[in-house]
């Protein structure tokens, strides 16, 4: 009984985690120089975010947009933010992303990378 | 932005006071007065209306389009509507059955709980906890202090186990909150942190006297004016932390 009641106080403390949405990872990540062409731009967050206020876009350096796929939610994992982008010519590149995690706290952010 | 930015920590302020309030009546009057369930109502609807216009990055008049998205379409929003049911249904039916509007309370400070910073089944069970307790220990004292003061001795004995629950969850969520100590002076979370704790200490100060002086004195017969205005002390420090609490809710802590 006491090693029931053990496990399940373990499992219960486990399940604590980050108290608001945060970018685990992304595709190019931060500061990353790409010598091959990618199909689209992915981040993951720390947790389910909410489709509704989620978005991403994409620039270069100077604030010229650029023309990207609707980025979405992955149906099939919603921590993950996809967003199809055409073959970027060379230069320096600023993702922007916002997202709203189960908090409400609406947080932002910017991804830098450069394609050669 | 800025005006919902304001209205935030606002509303969640005087939803906090009249859910504690409701807390009190309940214990200590065995009733609940449809004026705070009104206003805890309403301040609910309002902090909705708030958070949409945060989470969108809007003004609050194009939030109100955004609304009934939120409300459907986030979790947020399906607790906040959770909180908004078990407000209605304690204002329509709460007076008939004590059990059920205790029931209703519980349901309303989880709906809280669910929206809350906490994550994991055990962060939310304790951020329940904390806004229970704290609407019970403020209730039970703003009551006393300001409406009737009666049975000195069970309201002593529930502020005091109130007062125990509170240390031990609050101290859980600060270390689940908090990545170091020193960020209770470093970062702007930590600060208000401090603020909360330091009010906090002040009002368990301000109760230890009424429980070991104050009371006694009532009960010796030496009249309730000093304990009445301890008490009175007591529920506005205590309203405070709910301030320091509000704008803590707004805030983005460092963990």
């Amino acid at each position: 009984m006491r090693q029931a009641i053990t496990a399940l106080l373990l499992s219960l403390a486990a399940s604590a985690a980050m108290a608001h949405a945060d970018i685990k990872q992304s595709v190019p990540a931060q500061g990353a120089v790409l010598k091959a062409p990618i199909q689209e731009v992915s981040i993951t967050f720390n947790e389910k975010v909410e489709a509704m206020f989620t978005s991403a876009t994409l620039s270069t350096d100077i604030g010229v947009a650029v023309q990207t796929g609707k980025a979405a939610l992955d149906p099939a994992n919603p921590t993950i933010l996809r967003m199809a982008v055409p073959v970027l010519a060379s230069g320096k590149y600023v993702i922007k992303w916002n997202a709203v995690g189960h908090d409400g706290h609406r947080r932002t952010g910017m991804i830098r990378f450069s394609v050669r | 932005m800025e005006a919902a930015g304001f209205l935030q920590p606002v509303s969640a302020f005087f939803l906090n006071a009249a859910f504690a309030w409701m807390c009190g009546s309940w214990f200590s009057l065995n009733t609940i007065h449809w004026p705070a369930a009104l206003a805890c109502l309403l301040s609910t609807l309002l902090s909705l209306w708030a958070a949409t216009a945060v989470m969108a990055g809007t003004g609050l008049a194009p939030a109100a389009a955004l609304l009934p998205h939120m409300l459907v379409d986030t979790a947020y929003g399906r607790a906040g509507l959770a909180g908004v049911a078990a407000m209605l249904i304690l204002m329509i039916a709460g007076r008939r059955s004590l059990l059920l509007a205790g029931l209703l309370l519980l349901g309303f400070a989880f709906s809280r709980a669910l929206a809350s910073h906490a994550t994991g089944s055990m962060g939310i069970l304790v951020a329940w906890l904390h806004l229970v307790l704290m609407g019970l220990w403020l209730g039970l004292v703003a009551v006393a202090a300001w409406l009737k003061l009666t049975d000195l001795r069970r309201l002593s004995s529930a502020a005091t186990v109130a007062l125990g629950g509170i240390v031990l969850t609050g101290f859980f969520n600060g270390w689940q909150r908090l990545q170091a100590p020193a960020q209770l002076i470093d970062h702007p979370y930590g600060v208000v942190l401090s603020v909360k704790l330091g009010l906090f200490l002040l009002a368990a100060a301000l109760g230890a006297y009424n429980r070991f002086v104050g009371f006694p004195a009532v009960a010796s017969g030496q009249g309730t004016g000093r304990a009445t205005l301890v008490l009175r002390l007591e529920s506005v420090v205590l309203l405070a932390v709910l301030a320091a609490a509000a704008v803590l809710a707004t805030q983005e802590p460092p963990a």
